[in-house]
Parts: C-alpha cells; sequence; structure tokens
C-alpha cells in the first residue's frame, strides 16, 4: 500500500476523538505520521489530525491491508444515553487507505 | 462551632452506614499494622437522590446509597491502591492490595504517605433537595416550557448528592469530610421528526433555589429558535461563549495543570508559572471551601490533607500548579509540600476541581449588544484535546448557535466544528469582556465570555 501510494501519509495511533451526535462530523488527532512521496517514506509528522464526513469519508477508501495486518483494537468501553450507560466495546482493522481526507495540525 | 460532616446525614438512615464505615476502616488498618505496610484508607458513603423525566413527565424517581472502600499500602517505595463495594470482602480486598504492592516497581522518590495536618471544620453543607420539592420544581419547570411552546417535549434530571469520606493513614491522618450538591436539566425538543429543534439547560446549586421556569423558557425558546438555521461557512469569527460553553473550555484548563505534565513538558502550563497566559479580565480561583461558589467542596483532599481557598490564575497570570503528596515527593522533595488536591480513591493524581472564574461587569445581553458580527454559541459538546501541549481543542457546537449582527441576534445557524486552542481564545487582548452572572457547574462556576475570534474548521451536520 505504501509503494502504490504517489502522494500521502500514514497516520497511525489516535489520541483523541470527537464526532457529533449523529455521528456524521468528526475530527479524530494522532499520536504520529509519515510523509509518503512516490511510494516511500520520506518523512516525520508529530500529531497530524484528520477530520471528515462519515458516510464520505468511508466511501473514500481504495485499499484495505491483507488479514496478516489485522488487529483487535476499541475502547474496552463507551458510554451513551441519558441516564448513562455502559457496554465493553472492541473491533478490529486493518490499515486503510482513504482518498481526499482533510488532514492538518493545529497551528497556535 | 466546629461543623462534624457526619452530623449533615440523617443519623436513622446512615447510623449503620457509618458504623460499618468505622469498622471497615478499623479492619483493615488492624490488618496493615499486623503485616508492617502503611496504609491509608478512606471509606465513602455516596447517596444520589434521582428524578428523571422524559416527555414531559417524571419516569424514575430513586435514591441509590452505596458504601465504598480505597486502600492504598505502601511498604519499601512500593505502593498500590485498590477500590471495592464489597464491603464484607475487605480480607480479599487487602490480598489484592498485596499482590498488586508486591508486583510494583519501586519509585526511589517515594516518601510514603503525607503527615497530618490540622484544618479548620467549616460548615459545607447545602439545602437538601426533596423528591417533594423535585417534583414540584418539575411541574412548574414543564408548565413554563409549555407556556412557550404548547407542543415542546422536556427531559431531564433533577437530583440531590450527598457524599461522606473519611480517610485514616498509618501516618496519623483521621480527617472527614463531606458535601451536599443538587442538579438541574432540562432538555426540551419541538418540530417535526425530520427537522427538530433542540434546547437544554443544566445547573449546579447548593443553597440558592435556581429560577427552574426560566430554564426551561430557555430551553424551549433555544428549541424553536433552531428549527430554522441558516448555514455559515467556516472561519474564524467574533464569539459569545455562553457559560455552557465557556465551562468546557475551563475543565481542559483545570485537567491540563497537572503536576506531571507541568514538570515532564507534556502540559501547556510547562514552565509556564508565573506567565501572562491569559487575558488580564480572566481571574480563576480554586475554592473548595467556599460552598456558595463552588460545587466540588471538601474540607479535605483525598489524602486527608486540608484544602485551601486559591488563587489559580490571577488577572491572566499562573500562580499554583496542584500537587498530591506523590508528586510532590516526585518533583518537589517534600511529600508534605502537596496542597490539598488530592483526588484519592477512584481519581489519583492532583487537580483544581473547584475553579470559580471571576465575573466581570456586562449582563449577557450588553455583550450580545457589544457582538458587531459574529457567533452566540450556548455550549459545546465532545471537545477533545488535539495537541495538549499548547491547549488545542476540537469540539462541537450543540444546543443553540446563533449569528449576532451589530448587536442583535439574527436567527439561529446550524452547527459548527471548532478547533481552537484556549491559551489562543483566552490570551490577553482576544478577551472583550466577561459576564457578570456566574452559573455553577460540576467542576467550575463560570460566565459568559465575548472574544475576538474563535476558530471554526468546519460545518457539523446536526441540528
Amino acid at each position: 500500500m505504501i509503494e502504490e501510494t504517489k502522494d500521502g501519509y500514514i497516520f497511525d495511533t489516535n489520541v483523541s476523538w470527537s464526532i457529533d451526535d449523529l455521528r456524521l462530523s468528526f475530527q479524530f488527532g494522532t499520536e504520529i505520521g509519515w510523509r509518503i512521496e512516490n511510494g516511500e517514506i520520506t518523512g516525520l509528522i508529530k500529531k497530524p489530525s484528520y477530520t471528515g464526513i462519515t458516510p464520505q469519508f468511508w466511501n473514500s477508501a481504495d485499499a484495505v491491508a491483507n488479514e496478516k495486518y489485522f488487529e483487535m483494537y476499541g475502547t474496552p468501553n463507551c458510554g451513551k444515553g441519558e441516564p448513562g450507560q455502559v457496554m465493553y466495546t472492541g473491533h478490529g482493522a486493518s490499515p486503510t487507505r482513504f482518498r481526499n481526507v482533510r488532514i492538518g495540525v493545529v497551528q497556535k | 462551632m466546629t461543623w462534624i460532616p457526619r452530623n449533615s446525614f440523617d443519623p436513622n438512615e446512615f447510623g449503620e452506614s457509618f458504623s460499618k464505615i468505622d469498622a471497615g476502616i478499623q479492619h483493615l488498618m488492624k490488618l496493615a499494622e499486623q503485616k508492617g505496610y502503611d496504609a491509608q484508607i478512606t471509606g465513602i458513603i455516596e447517596l444520589q437522590e434521582v428524578t428523571r423525566f422524559a416527555v414531559s413527565q417524571t419516569t424514575q424517581h430513586h435514591d441509590l446509597s452505596t458504601i465504598s472502600f480505597s486502600l492504598l499500602l505502601h511498604k519499601n517505595k512500593q505502593r498500590a491502591s485498590v477500590q471495592t463495594t464489597l464491603i464484607e470482602e475487605l480480607d480479599a480486598l487487602f490480598d489484592k492490595a498485596e499482590n498488586s504492592l508486591q508486583n510494583s516497581p519501586p519509585n526511589d522518590f517515594d516518601q510514603g504517605l503525607p503527615a497530618p495536618k490540622p484544618y479548620n471544620s467549616i460548615d459545607l453543607s447545602s439545602r437538601h433537595w426533596t423528591v417533594e420539592a423535585r417534583a414540584d420544581a418539575l411541574i412548574a419547570a414543564v408548565n413554563a416550557a409549555e407556556e412557550v411552546d404548547p407542543n415542546v417535549i422536556t427531559a431531564g434530571t433533577l437530583s440531590s448528592s450527598s457524599f461522606y469520606s473519611r480517610i485514616v493513614s498509618t501516618e496519623g491522618v483521621d480527617s472527614e469530610t463531606a458535601s451536599m450538591s443538587n442538579y438541574f436539566k432540562i432538555n426540551a425538543i419541538t418540530g417535526p421528526v425530520d427537522a427538530r429543534g433542540y434546547g437544554q439547560e443544566e445547573t449546579f446549586w447548593k443553597n440558592k433555589l435556581p429560577n427552574f421556569e426560566s430554564y426551561a423558557r430557555e430551553a424551549t425558546q433555544t428549541a424553536k429558535d433552531t428549527l430554522t438555521l441558516k448555514t455559515l461557512e467556516p472561519g474564524e469569527y467574533e464569539v459569545l461563549l455562553g457559560p455552557r460553553a465557556v465551562t468546557d473550555l475551563v475543565n481542559f484548563i483545570q485537567f491540563g495543570t497537572d503536576p506531571t505534565g507541568f514538570h515532564e513538558g507534556t502540559s501547556y502550563a510547562a514552565d509556564r508559572l508565573g506567565d501572562q497566559i491569559f487575558d488580564p479580565q480572566i481571574t480563576i480561583e480554586d475554592l473548595p471551601r467556599n460552598p456558595e461558589k463552588a460545587n466540588f467542596c471538601r474540607l479535605v483532599d483525598g489524602e486527608g490533607i486540608p484544602t485551601e481557598n486559591r488563587t489559580f490564575f490571577d488577572k491572566g497570570v499562573l500562580t499554583f500548579i496542584p500537587y498530591d503528596s506523590f508528586t510532590a515527593a516526585k518533583y518537589l522533595g517534600d511529600k508534605n509540600l502537596a496542597t490539598g488536591n488530592a483526588g484519592g480513591g477512584f481519581f489519583g493524581g492532583a487537580f483544581v476541581g473547584a475553579a470559580v472564574m471571576n465575573p466581570g461587569s456586562k449582563s449577557l445581553q450588553q455583550q450580545i449588544q457589544d457582538v458587531d458580527d459574529g457567533l452566540y454559541v450556548k455550549s459545546f459538546w465532545y471537545n477533545r484535546f488535539t495537541d495538549r501541549r499548547n491547549g488545542g481543542l476540537t469540539g462541537l457546537t450543540r444546543n443553540g448557535l446563533y449569528h449576532v449582527k451589530n448587536g442583535e441576534i439574527t436567527g439561529a445557524v446550524r452547527n459548527l466544528r471548532y478547533t481552537e486552542s484556549f491559551l489562543r481564545a483566552f490570551e490577553p487582548e482576544n478577551v472583550i469582556s466577561v459576564g457578570n452572572e456566574l452559573r455553577m457547574y460540576m467542576v467550575n462556576t463560570v460566565p459568559s465570555v465575548h472574544l475576538k475570534r474563535y476558530r471554526f474548521s468546519s460545518v457539523a451536520h446536526t441540528m
């Protein structure tokens, strides 16, 4: 996937999550990123973030890594509702490539 | 006269609970002494009396009373902490703590548990909001909401909470504290199913009864206003933040000022003690001993160390970093430089838990009239750090976003996502005014704040 990517980034390890109550507009911060140019990693990026609208984002996926790279993640629990209710959660994924995603880093 | 915290609880109802707390503490202390451990034992009683309503009717009155114990063991610079509500299984709790300690790495800097300090026991009690009074308040609120819109659907919570803890340690600490707090929240929904308008108002309160009808009318009016929305492009706007929006930003300031982050360079406050970080109109105090102004009040912290009222930000200058005994030992070299801000038990760490932003001189109406062309944000939602070191946050507006032009509200706006730093938002020259009316929330009490600019990064797709 990296070799096939001409101009892009790898983002890894989500550190912050924010999404609206219809689960549409989201913005996630990650711990680390790498620049990809012409199929090669050319640099390191600190704490990049990305944002999007859920259906458009997921419809822009055009590559998913194979089973070898699948890992189970997810938050240990998640709560919603009034009164609040909590349950265990978890989900797995492989690295996935998305096109035309808006990315940015907060500037002071 | 010295206030005795446990006297705030009905002895007929809680006499047995206090006996269990005292007996449990005694039992755990005996085990610790027999086995040669330093120990800090906390016995906690919590009572939550809650009324919930939905579709404008009461759905539930319930009382939940729990007793719990927290046990911290220390030996040879190793420590472990466990908690339980299974009060009949304290031997098992001790075994777990012992096992955890034996598998914990020692910390060279660990000086053990803090020494006791004397303290004044001032009255932190507040009005007990009975189930009858909550029912009356609910009826009044729903009636007031329906005067604004007979088709409104209301839902929410009214509650009265009481908390007691006794902290005892092998160092000689034997401290008690108690606090009481009341809470009101009303959600208002109106309009057709596929195009609803939403409003929400909430507050904590202690002794002074809030005007519940006024909150209900305001939530309902917001719901009506947000039936018709215009869409504004993201960008930087002049902004008036209502108290419900300000409280979220101040939460991040409070919990972002932790001793570990300060000393290890991950906090916005690192290397900035004594700096002019915010505008001089921003003064924030930590008032754990002022139940008229702050919700999270206590006589002693989670380690049984006396709390103090202090200035946190003095005219925008950071003047205080909180420490518990563990971080005081690690970073200051003396466990007894702890500041009385330890979370203790379930929370751990040290934090400013009773922040009060001093009010300014302008009413909310005056602040609206001062807005040239900007946004009035009633509340934020799902806020998260994007850049902890620089106070960077993201979140969304919710339950009321308005366009204000030439001092008048021109209409409701579709919710926006913001990506902004609280350092930038409250920095010198960016604060136009601070409102004169405070509203109490869980860990802070704040006014409205008018800012020159605030950055919104995208349109949200909610109403």
